[in-house]
């Protein structure tokens, strides 16, 4: 290729060779600055939020700014538990539940399963609409010498093993200690649904995202209980605050034989259990 | 630097290589993703925002405290008002009423917690609503507990 053009007609006007030609080189000199600009607005954008991060993450936490009535998120690391001595199986919980978060029907955040246990160990288990309308009396054919309701729920784990393999991080853990799922990123594919060992996701039938108890979510921060708590006729529910003093949930965890829900996972869960028995799982 | 001009080609690739990334990167993840973990921050706000239905506790006492004084009286006291009715939401919304609160079919709601079941606490009161309606010589009709019992203070 010449170094040096005849003239400037001879040549095919290539950018190597025609400086004074102007329309490709300044194209690409204002694409330049145009590109330039850009990523240097962006850049400057992304330094902000760095220091946001830096803030966070530093020794001393900068407020949280997510929560506009002073809720303070550090200050609170909730937990659950599930008294099954007390359980009448009124199902009032699961339609506060329903109600309070507009579960579809047919899918629960929380539920209500009916354990008839006969002699030889074999356990009988129902939970006809979720125990939602709440359990008739029938007849299981066996010699029942135990029976019990066994409410559940998400047990916002601290070691989940839904949040651990969303693909689009869009199921994560608060800092108080809550699981939830940012609809605006999942995608529906299912992966939490089947990761959970407690079954407590499911994919919503509408929005076609995964959806989950959010321990009230919304009316925790606003120094409400959640709805299930609330409608418990007989205090088998409790919500506890781990960094509050003189909590009655962290009393009794501190003070009973609370168990949790399969601890050989290992999936450490923050919903507490009184009354467990062997058969319940 | 015969070959300058390939060097020169291949850096701008990379260029605006890193340029489109850089782009795409800032389109493509949300603002408040990463905050304060792998996750959408403004999502946290988001689920804090939602309205909630049911009332606080005691919400109701401030205009139904006549029925608030008998239930306060009876073994009912600790129940929510809600859990036999309907969440506050849907009777009222910012101090202003916004339709009627349901009235509930008392044998239905009774039995949610008075059928005698097998896996009930025994200490807990609860009756075969058939032979009970019948020893008390009534018919079996929706709103036949009401015959003897007060919902609101069963005892009296």
């Amino acid at each position: 290729m010449p170094t040096t053009p005849a003239s400037d007609s001879d040549c095919g006007g290539c950018h190597a060779c025609t400086p004074n030609d102007g329309t490709r080189r300044d194209f690409l000199k204002q694409g330049a600055k145009a590109l330039g600009a850009s990523v240097a607005t962006i850049v400057l954008c992304d330094m902000t939020d760095l220091t946001k991060i830096a803030e966070a993450s530093g020794a001393t936490p900068r407020r949280p700014d997510l929560f506009t009535d002073g809720y303070d998120w550090t200050k609170h690391r909730y937990v659950y538990l599930v008294d099954i001595r007390k359980c009448i199986g009124c199902g009032s919980c699961v339609r506060a539940c329903s109600q309070e978060n507009n579960v579809p029907p047919a899918h629960f955040r929380t539920w209500v399963e009916r354990y008839r246990v006969s002699r030889t160990g074999e356990a009988v288990i129902d939970s006809d609409n979720g125990g939602m309308d709440g359990f008739e009396p029938s007849m299981t054919g066996k010699d029942i010498t135990k029976a019990f309701f066994f409410p559940k729920l998400c047990c916002h784990c601290t070691h989940t093993p839904c949040v651990q393999l969303c693909p689009v991080c869009a199921s994560y853990r608060t800092v108080d200690g809550v699981v939830l799922v940012d609809e605006t990123r999942c995608i529906g594919c299912g992966y939490c649904v089947q990761a959970c060992p407690y079954g407590s996701r499911f994919i919503h039938p509408v929005t076609h995202t995964a959806s989950k108890c959010t321990l009230c979510y919304h009316r925790i921060t606003r120094g409400l209980t959640t709805a299930c708590v609330q409608a418990c006729p007989v205090e088998a529910r409790m919500l506890g605050d781990m960094k509050q003093v003189g909590d009655k949930v962290a009393e009794i965890i501190a003070t009973q034989r609370v168990q949790i829900l399969q601890p050989e996972l290992l999936t450490d869960p923050n919903c507490y259990y009184l009354g467990l028995t062997k058969e319940a799982r | 630097m015969e070959h300058a001009k390939h060097i020169i080609r291949a850096v701008l690739l990379l260029v605006i290589a890193a340029t489109l990334f850089v782009l795409a990167r800032h389109f493509a993840i949300p603002q408040s993703f990463g905050v304060y973990g792998a996750y959408r921050a403004a999502s946290v706000t988001e689920h804090a925002a939602k309205e909630p239905q049911h009332g606080a506790a005691g919400s109701c006492a401030g205009c139904h405290d006549e029925q608030a004084d008998v239930k306060a009286e009876g073994k009912h006291a600790n129940l929510s008002c809600e859990s036999c009715h309907a969440p506050l939401a849907v009777h009222v919304r910012d101090d202003q009423k916004v339709g009627p609160m349901t009235i509930p079919t008392p044998i239905e709601v009774c039995s949610w917690c008075h059928q005698k079941l097998r896996a009930r606490p025994e200490a807990f009161p609860q009756v075969v609503f058939a032979s009970h309606v019948a020893e008390h010589d009534e018919t079996m009709t929706d709103s036949v507990c009401l015959e003897c019992h007060n919902a609101h203070n069963p005892s009296e």
